[in-house]
């Protein structure tokens, strides 16, 4: 539990999802879950920063949003990767890398 | 395209809202079902996933700011609200509306008249590329001509300034056969004009080079298309005949939509070929041969293209070799002529249009003026009704309620108001430029295209007007209002005027003072127009005619096809009919009556004596025309039948007296001889002029002036020529009754249309009236007129709405004061004081605003002056009459209220605070 939503970089959250949505639909609870597992529980991700994100994800037409049963036959709203979402999760992958890069030679780690 | 999609989220917000709420509901359960898989009981797994969701209205209210426009959704929900309001206060909403609603009409049929005479673009191709060349007088720059056929071939030709220039005459003809004759203006045009003008006509064909040579009388016509759909608009009407002054014409053409020629007051209704010219111009001297090939005519306006790249500028040099070479092909016509290059006019007569457009100025400064002062009340009403607000509004504040949101509520609100008011001025605009219409359509006996249909310049104007009336009149209350003293408010009476004032002499409401003194500007300047307009009826009636028991037949040969010697004879007929009619005491013809419009000018001079040459306006007469019209003859005699009949008789002329004293100060006119001379104006020269220049006429007799013009201040130099030397087609029959035969003025005028029937069915005749209708419809007292109802239409909504707005905020004042009189009255003051009280404050406020009016209505009266007839611009009895009307109109509104305030109960009033 090391971080809250202050503490994440503007626009890292929108990475995050769309990285989680790359292999397959999901739900936002299921996208929340995910994060919390790909970081190791080092990341949870608050519902009142996942939501908007979510909606703004979609206005931009990155993702889109169909309703489907869940695994245990709950009503749920599934998210999808679009192909624009696909480029820029890429764009955002190459972004990130390069930032974590420079950031760690400031600090002298590299 | 995001906002569009927010657009559309908008309406469809109910529907989103619930699949959100659906959607977290879904991830709570989900959540609940992983608590329970990890070892919870149900009631704890719940409760733990609504703890770890959060608060779920705050989440909703986060994930919705990102879809929706934040600032359209609140302008809909201000507008709803404020719709509510004004729904709830209908007395309120009526009044607020009905201000406006006059305002604003005032401004659109205003701008509607404004837009259709200066402003609408021309209805031919690239207008700013047409230029006309005029023909000016060297001596007399304010003397321009036009040009006749032979010259224009020469300009056209010869110019290296213009790409192509085309030709035309605008002249009424008859349409339509026997009775049912309507009079048209047609415009006489060369072959290259529409091509000219870049315009074609939408079916057939247009003219042909050979159709426009002098000569070449090829019957055809090219119709507007408002004639089309006034002739039912039937397809088959190409290749049809119409008759044209009693000739049957082929229609070779229809014009496309909105296309009035050259002119914009009015239609041009048919176009004909310049071939045709003699045939319908109905120009003087019409039969005395071919006036087409005559070079010394000027009866064809040019209008050129410029070439491109050509400008002004740099056309003189090619202007000033055109006037040499003209000179050179034209040496009697163009001595001493210069040729002038300038936009066209847009109008048929004026050479040019800056008169119009100050008028046009003036009336859209008056008009503002009202929307101003219709504003001002707004405001008023407003902040009054803002007052009893101030509770809510101060409570919005306290409650978080940011001042610029409370500030956009007002306005939107204010603006609910315009559009409505904005609703009601179009219609107002709209039934008021019909009426207008109606009323210019008598004058006219043409088409007039004053567009009554609102344009898309009109809605926008009218758009316009609400945007400007909304940011003045509810700007700035709701800027006053929002300014919150939080605490100050919640804790007073609500509603209760509070406002501490540091200067008490001031009026307590200078916008009902600002007010008062705009509408007594605009009352002032409507009290001088009625004036003048009431001086305009007297100076009408001092034609110098005795107007008792005449009647004037106006009659035009020309339009049933006749040709002069027909003509002559058709009128010699008449009038000797006319004559024999039991109870005409006398008849005779003239080509013009006094105030007609028509000027006939010629240059005059002693025989043998051209230096003393100098205008007069010419009128030809038969031999009973005197009589008939009672002119006394002064010397001398009238003509007699041998000379108004027979243009071979000895040459006599009759002169008036102004002309009489300029050509012989010193002694008699009687026997002497004057010659006429070239006509250098654009006024009809007479039949077979260049053969009479060096005839000498003798004079035979003397007249009083007549008064050609409302407008003149002496009467012009004038003389008459016998009926056969000065014809015209176009005629007035004098005819004076001894007494009005039984049945009065409309039996009268049947009898008299009847013999004109009788003597040939054929003659169209354009207009049967008593001299004193004659003068009472002429369009100089029209547009007299017409300024006096405007002002006075003006004068009496701004004195309404201003008086509709002292008296709201009086008696709102009262109301709201009420605790406060009641404490003076239960401390001993006594009704009446109160009531002097509420007076004195409205005193003040009149006094202010009289005065300041006054300064106005000095200023206005300065500007328009010039259009008063024979009224000062500082007239004393518009100048105590408007101030006096106010005053009293005023003091009635405050006197109501007053009264009221004196039947205040303190008893009541004191329980209730």
């Amino acid at each position: 539990m090391a971080t809250n939503k202050a503490d994440l970089l503007q626009g890292t959250l929108d990475l995050l999802i769309l990285k989680s949505l790359q292999n397959e639909p999901m739900h936002g609870f299921g996208i929340a879950v995910r994060i919390q597992q790909m970081s190791q529980d080092m990341l949870t991700v608050e519902q009142g920063s996942l939501y908007p994100a979510l909606y703004r994800l979609e206005e931009q037409g990155w993702i889109k949003a169909e309703w489907g049963v869940s695994d245990n036959n709950r009503k749920a709203k599934f998210y999808t990767l679009t192909p624009t979402g696909r480029k820029q999760l890429q764009a955002e992958e190459q972004s990130w890398a390069n930032l974590s890069i420079a950031i760690n030679r400031v600090l002298g780690n590299a | 395209m995001q906002w569009l999609r927010k657009i559309a989220a908008l309406f469809r917000r109910g529907k989103l809202d619930a699949e959100m709420a659906e959607e977290m509901r879904a991830h709570i359960e989900l959540q609940t079902d992983r608590n329970i898989a990890a070892g919870m009981d149900p009631d704890e797994a719940r409760y733990a996933a609504l703890r770890q969701f959060g608060n779920v209205g705050s989440i909703q209210e986060q994930a919705r700011e990102v879809r929706r426009l934040r600032w359209l959704e609140d302008f809909f929900q201000d507008f709803r609200h404020g719709a509510r309001l004004l729904l709830k206060n209908p007395g309120f909403t009526a009044a607020a509306v009905a201000v406006l609603a006059l305002g604003i009409g005032a401004n659109t049929a205003v701008f509607n008249l404004v837009h259709t005479l200066l402003l609408a673009p021309a209805t031919y191709a690239r207008p700013s590329e047409i230029f006309r060349i005029q023909s000016q007088d060297v001596r007399n720059p304010n003397k321009t001509r036009d040009f006749s056929y032979p010259a224009y071939r020469d300009i056209r030709k010869g110019n290296a300034i213009f790409s192509d220039a085309l030709a035309s005459a605008l002249t009424i003809v008859g349409v339509g056969e026997k009775g049912d004759t309507r009079r048209a203006a047609a415009a006489v045009v060369s072959a290259n004009y529409f091509s000219v003008l870049g315009v074609a006509p939408v079916q057939g064909r247009g003219f042909r080079p050979e159709e426009e040579k002098p000569g070449a009388a090829s019957p055809v016509v090219i119709v507007s298309h408002l004639f089309w759909r006034k002739h039912g608009g039937d397809p088959a009407m190409l290749g049809s005949t119409i008759a044209i002054n009693s000739r049957p014409f082929t229609v070779i053409g229809i014009m496309p939509e909105g296309f009035t020629g050259t002119t914009s007051l009015f239609f041009t209704e048919l176009w004909l070929p310049l071939g045709v010219f003699d045939l319908v111009a109905n120009r003087g001297g019409a039969g005395a041969g071919n006036l087409l090939a005559d070079p010394a005519r000027a009866d064809l306006e040019i209008l050129g293209r410029l070439k491109p790249g050509m400008t002004v500028a740099a056309a003189a040099p090619a202007l000033r070799a055109l006037t040499t070479s003209l000179t050179e092909s034209y040496p009697i016509q163009q001595k001493d002529q210069v040729l002038v290059m300038a936009p066209p006019s847009r109008f048929a007569s004026l050479s040019n249009d800056r008169a119009v457009a100050w008028v046009g100025a003036l009336l859209m400064g008056m008009a503002a003026i009202v929307l101003l002062v219709a504003c001002l009340n707004l405001t008023n009403m407003l902040l009054a009704r803002g007052t009893a607000r101030r509770k809510e509004i101060a409570l919005r504040l306290a409650l978080g309620g940011g001042r610029l949101r409370i500030v956009r509520q007002l306005l939107t609100e204010g603006l609910l108001l315009a559009l409505l008011g904005g609703g009601g001025g179009l219609l107002l605009a709209r039934w008021s430029s019909q009426l207008l219409m109606a009323s210019l359509g008598r004058m006219i006996p043409i088409d007039l295209v004053l567009a009554t249909e609102p344009q898309p310049a009109l809605y926008a104007a009218a758009a316009g007007f609400c945007l400007f009336g909304t940011l003045v009149f509810a700007l700035g209350p709701a800027l006053k209002l929002s300014r919150g003293d939080v605490v100050t408010h919640l804790k007073e009476h609500a509603g209760e005027d509070v406002v501490r004032r540091r200067w008490n002499f001031l009026p307590r409401h200078p916008l009902v003072s600002l007010q008062i003194a705009l509408s007594l500007a605009l009352l002032t300047s409507a009290a001088l127009f009625m004036r003048s307009a009431l001086a305009a009826e007297t100076g009408a009636a001092e034609t110098g005619l005795r107007a008792k028991n005449l009647f004037l037949i106006e009659l035009d040969a020309a339009l049933g096809g006749h040709d002069q010697v027909q003509a002559q004879e058709l009128y010699r007929r008449l009038g000797e009919r006319l004559a024999a009619l039991p109870g005409v005491e006398s008849a005779g013809v003239a080509t013009d009556v006094p105030l007609s419009g028509l000027d006939f000018e010629k240059s005059v001079q002693r025989a043998g004596e051209p230096k003393s040459a100098s205008s007069a306006k010419w009128t030809g007469v038969g031999e009973d025309y005197f009589k008939a019209a009672g002119l006394p003859l002064l010397r001398g005699r009238a003509f007699t039948v041998v000379e108004a009949t027979q243009s071979g008789s000895p040459p006599v002329v009759i002169v008036n007296e102004e002309l009489a004293k300029h050509l012989w100060p010193e002694g008699d006119a009687l026997g002497r001889y004057l010659q006429l001379g070239e006509d250098g104006t654009a006024a009809d020269p007479v039949a077979g002029d260049r053969n009479h220049v060096a005839a000498a006429y003798e004079v035979v007799g003397i007249v009083p002036a007549t008064r050609h013009s409302l407008f003149e201040s002496n009467p012009d130099m004038g003389f008459y020529l016998p009926y056969a030397r000065g014809f015209q087609s176009h005629v007035f029959f004098h005819v004076k009754l001894a007494a009005l035969l039984p049945g009065g003025e409309t039996a009268t005028a049947d009898q008299l249309r009847g013999l004109v029937g009788e003597v040939d069915s054929t003659l169209p005749v354009l207009s049967l009236k008593s001299c004193a209708e004659m003068l009472d419809d002429n369009i100089q007292i029209w547009i007299v007129r017409f300024g006096a109802v405007l002002f006075s239409a003006f004068g009496g909504l701004a004195l309404s709405i201003a008086v509709v707005g002292v008296y709201g905020v009086v008696a709102y004042s009262v109301a709201r004061r009420s605790r406060e009189i009641g404490i003076r009255m239960a401390l001993g003051a006594r009704p009446d004081a109160v009531q002097k009280m509420i007076l004195g404050e409205g005193a003040v406020m009149l006094g202010g605003g009289v005065g300041l009016g006054l300064v106005l209505a000095l200023g206005i009266g300065k500007v328009v002056s010039s259009l008063l007839y024979r009224v000062g611009a500082l007239d004393p009895l518009a100048f105590v009459a408007a101030p006096g009307l106010l005053a009293v109109a005023t003091f009635l509104a405050c006197w109501l209220p007053a009264r009221r305030a004196t039947k205040v109960d303190p008893m009541v009033v004191l329980r209730a605070g």
